[in-house]
């Protein structure tokens, strides 16, 4: 697609996002229109009365008397904030064709590149110990196979994600549902950090200093799902903003994927549904790595500890460690990858029967284990490493 | 004419002999009570006075004088009231004066001439019996605590008629008198305690319990509603060393002063247990008031308190636990006296792990991550460094299977207590250590040297765990007991790895970032 507009166009593409906010189709048509940026923002209102809500155009006309637009994008640079806007140079292609496509980016780091594999890793905000660690694990092994990772940044699942890529050195990027100079939540401060530090970058269509609102969050998701080549749902439950996020991915005709559960489970109903209805099962992050190469063969890793550490991407099952006594190895046979407590451990123990052991040994050899890095202790107990 | 009566009076759980003088002169006819007398003993003139009457005694129309000396301690206690009645009697002629010689007088009256029970009894007849008294007159109702006292004759009353004719020697007045042998009266264990052999499952609970009556290490469960918390914590006191004579008499006399022996005639005879709940005010508590009395923290003194929902309560509630359980003691100034009450309590605190219970039941549970931050965070810093050991306490439906382990009874369990006790007395034999909870930093040197391999375990299990120097030397101190239940003087791997165990907090709970 050819670029509209002239080079400057891009300080009018600010102008406009500040008096809109969240885009909608009509903007992208008027724009079309116009042929230009600057010529949308110089229409006379009476031309725009029929597209426009009356609240944009007095924005719009306020903006107009008040304002150089050159000195106002001028902030921007000052704040340390990149914008570009809709088809403009460095505009991310794949946000193009989507349906809704947002007048502007704003970005601190870098956009996802073109030629980027991405996966957007998505679910609850509030998951489970399971959740955790399988976002964790695809999220590991993806971007050390040098996919990037796309998520909102919000608690629970999308933090979760991201924070483990940017452990791996891997890149990530956040889509933000605020200004992308508000850090929200707070908790996800070192996240951020991170991500404008290097690891990738944290962007939004919302003008900087935009506070996080309940309405900004849903729009945003549409902007996550098309730079991916892939959408990943770690958790959902049945009825929940994730799920909206998916059928925005599929009407605009993103690969989905999700990782099953125990049936019991009900945050992983939202993914049943999904694989019911057609979506990838995932049950190793090799199952989207093949997914991905089918496109386009993938970027070679970098060789090293990356390689050795994540390198077999097919199993998430950790493995027996070496050099283990009797005794301990009857115990490996009763851990999982899912925590469980020491007196839930005894007590299936003592139900099999086979090994009854005592309640102190087996603290000792759950401990034994434990210092020698083979398992981790979480809110729910003791959990081998994978 | 002029009469002395002893009697006493209480600070804290001490008492201190008291002599009521009583003046008749001639002069303008008046009743006066000196020395430093509190509101209920200047109210004991109008008590004394109409119990008189009506039991036909007429106060003479002179300058009546009563002084509680020693004058500088501040007396508030409707004890005194029989004594200034009998004093009253013995200075109008109606008592010989050699007959209430060497005997305590103490007890509350009645308008009808009844006596009362008081408080702070039991204290009373021991500081008596130590100065050197052989008899007591006091409260029928009494009777029981008084009368664990050895070598004193303790004389139970009901009304002052009795005590009159008593005291006039009428061989028809026999007032009731009682002796009680502690030891034996300890040794009478009553069925139908809660015992741990009812405790099905929760194994790890037991043994954290175990380790804590052993060394007296405070400690926290965290677990979900209906995981057994409370019915552990219940079953504490079943599993510490039976009360020894001079415990049962140290509990019983805060009891005493509380006015909580009442009813039961004798004296506490087993180790409290005490459950107050989170909407406790901060006097109940730690004890207070105009006329200070001992709160909920001494009478859990030489037992367990047991605080359930921890994070329910106010910080401030919880932050004053601070130094009672440093000091073992707290103190409560007031005008005329500092009140001292005794706090050597074992802590056993019990908390869910979210708001809603049960995380991490994701079905259950939809606590976000900052709301179980916050309810933790609830939990003020200087209490969790006070508590040896956490622990998390699932519900696991258990199967009652044979060789599961459950069901040991509280009486073996306090074997094994004694085994890792009499290790710590010997060690600690010239120290004022009684307990491993108790060992400082430098102590710890002293007493719990690791061999080299124990060196290595311990030194992962420290950076592994990310523990802090607190954390380290509470894993080190509840590894001694562990080695003290196993008559080992020698701390070995497996003790400190199960130690480790039971320091969750400083990386789970406590460390979600
Ligand atoms: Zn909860």
């Amino acid at each position: 697609m050819k670029p509209i507009g002239e080079c400057n166009d891009n300080v009018y593409f600010h102008a406009l996002s500040t008096c809109f906010t969240v885009t909608r189709e009509a903007h992208i048509k008027l724009l079309k229109e116009f042929g230009s940026a600057k010529a949308f923002y110089e229409a006379p209102a009476a031309w725009l009365k029929e597209y426009l809500q009356p609240r944009e155009i007095r924005l719009l006309e306020e903006l107009r008397e008040k304002t150089d637009v050159g000195v106002f994008y001028g902030e921007l640079e000052r704040k340390g904030i990149r914008h570009v806007g809709y088809g403009q140079k460095g505009y991310p292609e794949k946000l193009l064709e989507i349906p809704g496509a947002p007048l502007s980016l704003y970005y601190i780091g870098d956009l996802p590149a073109p030629e980027e594999p991405a996966v957007s890793i998505i679910g609850a905000r509030v998951c489970s110990s399971y959740g955790k660690h399988t976002a964790e694990l695809f999220a590991e092994r993806l971007a050390a196979n040098g996919v990037s990772v796309i998520s909102g940044m919000a608690m629970g699942i999308d933090g979760i994600a991201q924070s483990a890529a940017v452990r791996v050195g891997g890149k990530s990027y956040g889509v933000l549902g605020c200004g992308v100079d508000v850090i929200y939540p707070q908790s996800n401060r070192r996240l951020y950090d991170a991500l404008i530090g290097g690891s990738g970058g944290v962007l939004s269509e919302y003008p900087p200093g935009t506070a996080a609102q309940p309405a900004y969050f849903p729009p945003r998701n549409r902007i996550i799902s098309a730079l991916s080549d892939i959408l990943l749902v770690v958790e959902a439950r049945e009825k929940s903003g994730t799920m909206i996020t998916v059928d925005m991915a599929l009407e605009q005709g993103r690969e989905i994927y999700a990782i099953p559960g125990r049936i019991v489970d009900e945050l992983s109903a939202g993914c049943h549904r999904l694989i019911r209805q057609g979506a990838g099962l995932a049950s190793s992050p090799a199952d989207l790595l093949e997914e991905l190469s089918k496109k386009r063969p993938l970027p070679a890793v970098d060789t090293g500890e990356s390689k050795n550490s994540f390198g077999d991407a097919s199993s998430v099952k950790a493995p027996v460690p070496p050099g283990l006594t009797p005794e301990e190895k009857i115990l490996w046979s009763y851990l999982s990858e899912d925590p469980k407590e020491t007196e839930e451990i005894f007590a299936e123990m003592a139900k099999m029967g086979d090994h009854p052991m005592e309640i102190r040994e087996l603290m000792v050899h759950l401990m034994g284990l434990y210092a020698r890095g083979f398992l981790t202790r979480e809110e729910g107990g003791f959990r081998k490493k994978t | 004419m002029f009469s002395n009566i002893i009697s006493a009076g209480i600070i804290g759980v001490s008492s201190f002999l008291v002599q009521v003088e009583t003046d008749l002169s001639t002069g303008m006819p008046c009743f006066e009570m000196v020395g430093m007398a509190g509101s209920s003993v200047k109210e004991a003139r109008e008590r004394v006075k109409v119990a008189l009457k009506n039991n036909g005694f007429h106060l003479p129309p002179v300058h009546i004088t009563v002084n509680l000396s020693p004058a500088d301690v501040r007396k508030d206690s409707t004890a005194y009231d029989l004594p200034i009645a009998i004093g009253l009697l013995q200075a109008m002629e109606e008592i010989p004066p050699e007959s209430t010689e060497g005997t305590l007088i103490a007890g509350e009256l009645g308008l009808d001439g009844e006596i009362k029970s008081v408080k702070g009894i039991l204290p009373m007849v021991m500081e008596a019996c130590k100065r050197g008294i052989r008899r007591c007159i006091i409260p029928e109702a009494n009777l029981k605590e008084g009368a664990v006292v050895k070598g004193m004759q303790v004389y139970g009353a009901s009304t002052v008629g009795e005590v009159l004719a008593f005291l006039k020697g009428d061989p028809e007045a026999a007032l009731k008198t009682e002796q009680i042998d502690v030891e034996a009266l300890l040794q009478t264990r009553s069925d139908g305690e809660d015992d741990f052999k009812d405790v099905k499952g929760q194994e790890v609970l037991r043994r954290v319990s175990l380790i804590a009556a052993a060394g007296f290490h405070h400690f926290l469960m965290i677990g979900a509603p209906g995981a057994g918390k409370t019915m552990i914590a219940r079953r504490i006191p079943s599993i510490l060393p039976e009360l020894t004579p001079e415990e049962c008499l140290e509990v019983s006399s805060v009891y005493s002063v509380a006015g909580k022996l009442k009813g039961e005639g004798g004296l506490v005879t087993r180790r409290p247990f005490l459950s107050p709940h989170h909407t406790i005010s901060e006097k109940a508590l730690t004890g207070g008031g105009n006329v200070p009395k001992p709160g909920v923290i001494s009478l859990a003194h030489r037992g367990v308190l047991f605080l359930d929902e921890l994070p329910e309560y106010k910080r401030q509630t919880i932050d004053l636990l601070r130094q009672p359980l440093e000091d073992k003691e707290i103190q409560i100034v007031r005008m005329g006296g500092n009140y001292v009450y005794p706090t050597d309590f074992l802590l056993v605190c019990a908390m869910n792990p979210c708001p809603c219970g049960y995380f991490p039941d994701r079905n259950k549970c939809r606590c976000s991550d900052n709301e179980i931050r916050k309810y933790l965070g609830r939990i003020s810093g200087p209490i969790l460094d006070r508590i040896d050991m956490v622990t998390s306490a699932p519900k696991v439906e258990f199967d009652q299977l044979q060789g599961a382990g459950g069901g040991e009874s509280s009486e073996t369990m306090r074997e094994k207590i004694g085994v890792a006790r009499k290790m710590q007395k010997r060690r600690y034999a010239r120290t004022k250590i009684r307990f491993n909870s108790e060992l400082s930093a430098q102590q710890l040197k002293r007493y719990c040297t690791l061999g080299e391999t124990e060196e290595k375990c311990a030194r992962d299990l420290y950076e592994s765990m990310d523990l802090s120097a607190r954390g380290y030397h509470r894993l080190l101190r509840v590894a001694r007991t562990i080695a003290d239940l196993e008559e080992q003087e020698q701390i070995r791997t497996e003790h400190l790895l199960e130690a480790a165990l039971y320091r969750r907090a400083d990386e789970t709970y406590w460390g979600m970032q």
